[in-house]
């Protein structure tokens, strides 16, 4: 009677009704972007090492680490500055290769023109040389934008363009993955609202009961251990996949009246030397040497020198892991004497805290802030965000399949079911085949990036049709996990026979970042291999819901 | 050495969770025990974790590891065998 009358009381009634309508949110969002979310998830895991552990992997000329003889670097730069003319000596960039997204020692020389529109616009003369016979490979002469889109790319810019903005491009693919971002947050706020039972359910796993608490038990452990995480990855995507579409504008529009350059200029740092006319020999192969030397445990990204030849000249180096969380930390010194002038974060020009939480979105979103540790612990707590939309679909299509929910017939669910299969399963596979295509095809390099989307989307595509096809899901889940297995299994093998990079000699020759990559197959390859034997072949007979729905307590679902 | 760090983190974060999950069913003094337990485990991952990636880094990454044991704990748990029972 007295829990009859706790139930009947308006406030329970009230608070019942707000959860209810809170769980209709949560899981039509879920269903609605689940797939999407699955995608971007998983190619954010893998996008973490894109730069530049599989960037590494995918460029032979710089496996094995680059040695710099900056001396070296100096004589080129001077000999290039001697041969592109003064007007282009205004902004020098000097590219490193291997330690981040270059893969070729890069010299770029810059000026700016003014259209006959009144625009500016930046041409480049761009030396690109093998990183480590520093030979000249090619000459690119035309603008920055030209030039940056032109540039070579390979497996790992395929990869992290496609979580960025699913090769959409801008606005479209950055305000889609910004609004995955916002929706993946609302879900988290959501799920923490409709999970009433949190600390008590924080160990709940029975995966052998049925298909079905699997699932839930599966989507409850990975959302809950991994809430914090869920949360930082959803709102710092939702942040950086819409700060250029729709923030800088409407920051622009509210504060500068529309003028984003002046907004830009206020909020990043900008090197402007105080040109005083007296002539001075730059030194930017000894400032380099000496830097590395104080700094031996970061990266060195670029060096850009300003006011080339004054004595006033200015070499900002930008580097990578230092002590800050900043995504990445610029060093502002003498280009002739080599003086430390200073140091800040990209937004660290007003010393605000809003610049320290602007500066941090990036490194949170990807985990590039400690070394390859904290990236392999993001990469697996990304996949636990991925898991977490995959598992969130098959709950809503289990209910609705084998249970007292939906409109739908039986055989509709299925066929949303396999397609959810296909489209996640075919995203695996189709992240796998990028390995052989950058290990085998032999096309031109400007072209690499279309070839790469040619085999990538064609496999995604044919499993999806694979899974509508095949009418059992249990059986093609088995299958494309052997397939998965195979294929990861396949690319050490295949890089040992294209490259001579055996995994044994790789582990022991200094290729180390190429034998972790390897190795990390081998054991996701063999992982997969095992979970495919062990899978069932089709939907168990003591499966609780083949023999009542009804078996459920309904909080085990709820 | 951030290695060793990284993987003495996650062992007392695991050891924590665990402990946690045997004893959850216990109240009073032992419950609260554990909840301090939990606390300084995660704190001094945060302080150990500060050595080689500096305080502003250090307790993301502690944020992270603990996730990652929770996740860890429950279904490494599951995978362990069970004693029948019998009679």
């Amino acid at each position: 009677m007295r829990a009859l009358f706790i139930s009947i009381w308006p406030g329970n009634v009230m608070q019942r009704d707000t959860t209810k309508k809170y769980y209709i949110i949560h899981s039509w969002l879920g269903v609605v972007t689940g797939i999407l979310l699955f995608i971007v998830a998983y190619t954010g895991a893998f996008s973490v090492f894109g730069h530049n552990e599989l960037k590494v992997w995918a460029n032979e000329g710089v496996r094995g680490g680059v040695t710099h003889d900056y001396g070296a670097v100096e004589d080129l730069v001077k000999q290039h500055a001697s041969d592109v003319g003064e007007d282009y000596l205004d902004h020098i960039r000097i590219m490193l290769p291997g330690e981040s997204s270059f893969t070729r020692l890069q010299i770029g020389f810059e000026k700016e023109v003014v259209l006959e529109s009144g625009r500016h616009e930046h041409h480049v003369i761009v030396f690109s040389h093998n990183p480590k016979t520093l030979a000249l490979e090619d000459t690119f002469k035309g603008s920055l934008n030209d030039w940056f889109l032109n540039r070579p790319q390979d497996m790992a810019d395929f990869m992290v363009t496609f979580h960025a903005d699913l090769h959409l491009g801008n606005p479209w693919g950055l305000v889609l993955t910004g609004l995955l971002g916002l929706t993946l947050f609302a879900s988290v706020i959501t799920g923490v609202i409709i999970h009433r039972k949190i600390l008590r359910e924080l160990f709940s796993f029975r995966p052998l009961r049925s298909l079905r608490l699997l699932f839930t038990d599966t989507h409850k452990v990975l959302g809950v251990w991994g809430l914090l995480f869920h949360g930082t990855i959803a709102f710092t995507g939702a942040f950086l996949g819409l700060v250029l579409v729709l923030l800088v504008p409407a920051a622009a529009f509210v504060s500068f009246s529309g003028d984003q350059e002046k907004l830009v200029e206020t909020f990043l740092p900008e090197i402007e030397p105080a040109i005083t006319g007296v002539p001075a020999e730059p030194r930017p192969g000894d400032i380099l040497t000496q830097f590395r030397e104080n700094n031996p445990h970061v990266m060195l990204i670029d060096a850009n020198i300003h006011g080339w030849g004054d004595e006033s000249a200015i070499m900002a180096i930008t580097t990578l892991g230092g002590d800050t969380l900043a995504a990445s930390e610029t060093f502002e010194l003498s280009a002739v004497t080599g003086e430390l002038q200073k140091s800040y974060s990209t937004f660290g020009k007003h010393d605000s805290v809003t610049g320290v939480f602007l500066d941090a979105m990036y490194p949170l979103h990807f985990g590039n802030f400690g070394g390859v540790f904290v990236k392999v612990i993001w990469s697996l707590l990304g996949v636990g965000t991925a898991l977490l939309a995959v598992t969130g679909m098959m709950i809503w299509i289990e209910r609705r399949a084998y249970g007292p929910e939906g409109n739908l017939s039986k055989a509709a669910y299925h066929r949303i079911s396999r397609f959810t299969v296909g489209s996640c399963m075919g995203l695996v596979v189709a992240s796998l085949t990028l390995f052989y295509s950058q290990l085998l095809l032999r096309v031109d390099a400007a072209a690499l990036t279309y070839w790469l989307g040619v085999v990538f989307f064609s496999s995604w595509a044919l499993v999806i049709f694979y899974a509508l096809f095949i009418k059992n899901s249990y059986q093609s889940i088995k299958t494309l996990f052997l397939l998965c297995g195979l294929l990861a299994v396949g690319v050490p093998v295949l890089n040992a026979v294209i490259t001579g990079d055996i995994l044994s000699l790789t582990l022991f020759n200094g290729k180390t970042i190429t034998a972790g990559v390897d190795a990390t197959l081998l054991v996701c390859g063999l992982f997969c291999i095992w979970a495919s034997r062990k899978l069932p072949a089709k939907r168990p007979d003591n499966d609780s819901l083949n023999v009542s729905n009804r078996s459920i307590p309904a909080e085990d679902v709820a | 050495m951030s290695a060793v760090i990284i993987i003495f983190a996650l062992v007392a974060n695991i050891a924590t969770i665990v402990l946690w999950r045997t004893q959850r069913s216990k109240q009073g003094a032992i419950r609260l025990l554990i909840v301090a337990l939990g606390v300084i485990a995660f704190l001094t991952s945060c302080v150990l974790l500060a050595i080689p990636y500096a305080w502003t880094r250090a307790p993301f990454i502690a944020l992270g590891v603990l996730g990652l044991s929770g996740w860890l704990c429950v279904f490494g748990g599951a995978l362990l065998p069970t004693p029948k029972v019998t009679g």
